[in-house]
């Protein structure tokens, strides 16, 4: 994703960090927003540690060897992605069709987008991350008049309840690879931890104003922000669900779009010929389809050690530069 | 016939009839201008041959001493008399094609191997009117017309600077029409022009005889419904936008200016929005931008919504959605598609009939056809509610009419089909397939991706005069803006 500005790449992850946490199961409601706040809060901090040791060191996580470890880690999760997709569609709309045709069509969307180029693939993601915060502030907006104060629970924190949410989002995500490739001087450094804030800004205000409008009672829900979707109201527009629902699809579809030109991007230096671009498409594809069959639990798994053991090559290629010089 | 003048006027008219195969409306005379041998060549109807006689006799009669040798003769015409010359002298036969065919006249002098031409154009051409597809209700009224120096002249009467540059430039291996280039030289780089003219003149086109001929190879690129090129009959808009940093692409023969490079913003802006008040002209682009999501969503959404997720159609609506179908034949899905295809047929036939025939086609379709069809319980009345709000959202945005009227019958079809996740699905490819698009170097979605300050001033919506005159906005400024 050579072709892609800093600006377009910031929002980019963006898009992809802020629609996997509005639209994954068990983020939303399993435990309270004050609990999940400090959960992500701390896995933020990792993450901008993270970035920060990486920039310092300056190393490249995305360098040639490590390319087929990129490439599993996008394809794993572009099909995390469709897999999410097909999930959150099927409880949006309660629609009897297959999940192999809802996957088949968003991975035929992803792969149209492509077609145009990874400049074109920011670029939508661009929209999408627009569409996602006016989405978020409209949503706030249309329940201030059923937010109640008294239902935010306050509870003191301690080690053991503050571990069982962050075992939810223990994960790395695919895009926190594109973070840390991207923070590679200060002026990237400082977009990087913007996308982070802005990230954690965005997640805050829809889980408190999830928990102000439904308390205690988003435990029992699967997917409480969809809840809030349905309760709230402008005056008379009382199905605004509809559109939030559209936008969220419309931004899985945009990270699936993502994830999959970073990877035929990984898969293409493995090609020297003509068409290479079309044969890592086709590649990227036919693997995304293969892991599509795992459990998305399970394919966040894969992507976490395969981040880890990326910046492990990259910690080892630079040491040994340095032992040379 | 790039073939140098011979010193025979006999042999230089041969050649040219010999070119042009002896066609009937070259006319050719032999006179004697100065006791010297001269050879007249012009295209009838081009070319007014009383014109070309009143100004040599007026101007052969003023003359103080006669020529000696055919160059002396030359020299008198085009240096002692008051004919209005072309400033190009011909040397070649392919020179003197070119001046006859845009109407002037030449005179081969026999025994100089140069050629003088003569301004003696007299065509017939449509005045120049009002134009016929960009209304308004301030600014002038003016539209282009056919000839390409009648346009060039109305564009140069709006911008007196020496900024405005023409070039022209022949496309058409056929047809050799002259194709003019119109650009403010401080605003438009010179490798931008160069490399527009390699693609006029490379475009391996037989005829050109409208500026859209040319669109696709100016904005290269894959297939697109969209197009990354603008018209425009209005000399105040290709002003305007030669203004902006833009280039203006004319091609003699056709009122229709060709606008590059052109954004998706500007298919919602007109002319009488920098007349009107600010607000109202971002009211109206705020209702264009919805009445384009009208036109091309909102059947496939209904066909949708009733068809997959009927609950989030309100009861009432429902209801009458259910009675209606149920009392007609077909499903919604085939009845949307039905009515937009009639809608479609009826339009086209009004098009391109005569237009007292045209209207008459309308008012069968549109009263007997469709009011017929809602009565004998052919069609539900729900649909040829929606079908009609679309059809009318289309004309707020005309230039977009090819791509909506084609998106239309995709989201209905991809409603009809699969539902919701199609409708998300062909948007994101759409949404994909618009921020793809590039000409000359710039993004069609510019300025609202990559977001650029200037979308807040002329964007989506439009501020003051007193505001954006501060900082007038050039196409330039969107390149490298470093996002």
């Amino acid at each position: 994703m050579k072709k892609v500005k800093d600006t377009q790449l910031a929002f980019l992850v963006f898009a992809c960090a802020a629609v996997r946490l509005v639209t994954a199961q068990q983020v939303f409601g399993a435990y309270s927003a004050q609990l999940t706040l400090v959960a992500l809060l701390i896995k933020y901090a990792a993450l901008f540690a993270l970035l920060f040791v990486t920039k310092k060191a300056k190393i490249n996580v995305m360098s040639t060897q490590s390319a087929w470890l990129a490439a599993i880690i996008f394809a794993s999760s572009c099909a995390a992605t469709a897999l999410d997709t097909e999930s959150f569609y099927r409880y949006a709309c309660d629609e009897p069709l297959d999940a192999r045709m809802v996957i088949l069509l968003v991975l035929a969307a992803a792969a149209c987008a492509l077609f145009c180029g990874d400049g074109t693939v920011a670029r939508t993601a661009q929209i999408a991350a627009f569409l996602l915060v006016i989405a978020a502030a409209v949503l706030a907006f249309s329940n201030i008049k059923n937010a109640d104060m008294s239902k935010l629970s306050m509870q003191q924190l301690t080690l053991q309840n503050t571990a069982q949410p962050l075992s939810l989002l223990s994960y790395i995500p695919a895009e926190a690879l594109l973070l840390v490739a991207f923070c590679s001087d200060n002026q990237r450094f400082k977009k990087g931890a913007f996308v982070l804030l802005g990230t954690f800004l965005f997640f805050a205000v829809l889980l408190v104003s999830t928990e102000l409008v439904f308390g205690s009672g988003t435990q029992s829900e699967l997917r409480p922000l969809q809840m809030l979707t349905r309760v709230g109201s402008i005056s008379v527009f009382k199905r605004l669900d509809a559109v939030y629902v559209f936008v969220w699809i419309f931004a899985l579809l945009a990270k699936t779009s993502c994830m999959l030109s970073a990877a035929r991007s990984a898969f293409q230096a493995y090609f020297i010929e003509k068409h290479s671009s079309l044969y890592a498409l086709l590649l990227t594809l036919l693997f995304t389809a293969l892991l599509s069959y795992m459990s998305v639990a399970r394919q966040r798994d894969i992507t976490t050690a395969c981040i880890f053991l990326c910046i492990i090559i990259a910690l080892v290629k630079k040491r040994g530069q340095n032992n040379a010089c | 016939m790039q073939d140098t003048l011979s010193k025979s006027a006999d042999k230089n008219v041969s050649a040219l009839k010999n070119y042009f195969n002896s066609s009937i409306d070259f006319y050719t005379k032999k006179v004697s201008i100065c006791g010297f041998e001269c050879q007249i060549c012009m295209f009838e109807g081009l070319s007014s041959i009383e014109r070309l006689w009143i100004m040599m006799l007026d101007a052969m009669s003023s003359l103080e001493q006669n020529p000696n040798t055919p160059a002396e003769l030359f020299d008198c015409i085009m240096r002692e008399t008051d004919i209005p010359m072309e400033s190009k002298i011909v040397a070649c036969l392919d020179d003197a094609r070119k001046h006859i065919t845009a109407g002037a006249s030449v005179i081969f002098i026999n025994g100089y191997d140069k050629a003088v031409v003569i301004s003696t154009q007299s065509m017939q051409y449509r005045s120049v009117s009002e134009p016929s597809g960009e209304g308004n209700i301030r600014g002038s009224k003016e539209a282009f017309t056919e000839p390409l120096r009648v346009n060039i002249s109305l564009v140069r009467r709006l911008i007196r600077t020496n900024e405005l540059t023409t070039v022209t430039l022949t496309a058409g291996k056929r047809t050799m029409t002259e194709v003019a280039i119109l650009y403010d030289q401080q605003l438009v780089p010179k490798s931008q022009i160069d490399s527009l003219k390699k693609k006029i003149e490379n475009s391996p086109l037989p005829f050109v005889f409208d500026s859209s001929y040319l669109a696709s190879f100016i904005c290269k690129g894959g297939f697109s419904l969209f197009s990354a090129a603008g018209y425009t009959e209005r000399p105040t808009v290709a002003a305007a936008k030669i203004c902006e940093g833009k280039v203006v692409v004319l091609v003699n023969g056709s009122p229709f200016a060709m606008i590059v490079p052109y954004f998706f913003s500007e298919n919602f802006q007109s002319l009488d929005d920098y007349a009107e008040k600010a607000y109202f002209a971002s009211f109206v682009r705020l209702l264009k931008y919805a009445a384009f999501f009208i036109a091309i969503m909102l059947p496939g959404v209904f066909v949708s919504a009733a068809g997959f997720t009927p609950e989030v159609l309100p009861q009432q609506m429902l209801y009458k959605v259910a009675a209606s179908e149920q009392a007609t034949p077909l499903p919604l899905f085939a009845e949307m598609l039905l009515v937009n295809f009639m809608l479609e047929i009826v339009r086209e036939a009004g098009l391109r009939l005569p237009k007292p025939v045209g209207h008459s086609v309308s008012l069968v379709a549109a009263i007997i056809v469709g009011d017929a069809a809602v009565n004998a319980g052919l069609l539900g009345t729900p649909t040829v509610v929606v079908a009609a709000l679309t059809t009318i959202s289309t004309f707020l945005t005309p230039s977009l009419y090819a791509p909506v009227t084609v998106l239309r019958v995709l989201f209905i079809l991809a409603g009809g089909i699969l539902g919701p996740i199609c409708i998300a699905a062909l948007f994101f490819c759409m949404t994909a397939a618009v921020c793809g698009m590039r000409t000359l170097n710039y993004d069609y979605c510019a300025p609202i991706i990559p977001l650029h300050k200037s979308f807040f001033k002329d964007g989506i919506l439009r501020r003051s005069w007193s505001s954006t005159a501060k900082d007038d906005f050039k196409v330039t400024d969107l390149k490298d803006d470093g996002n």
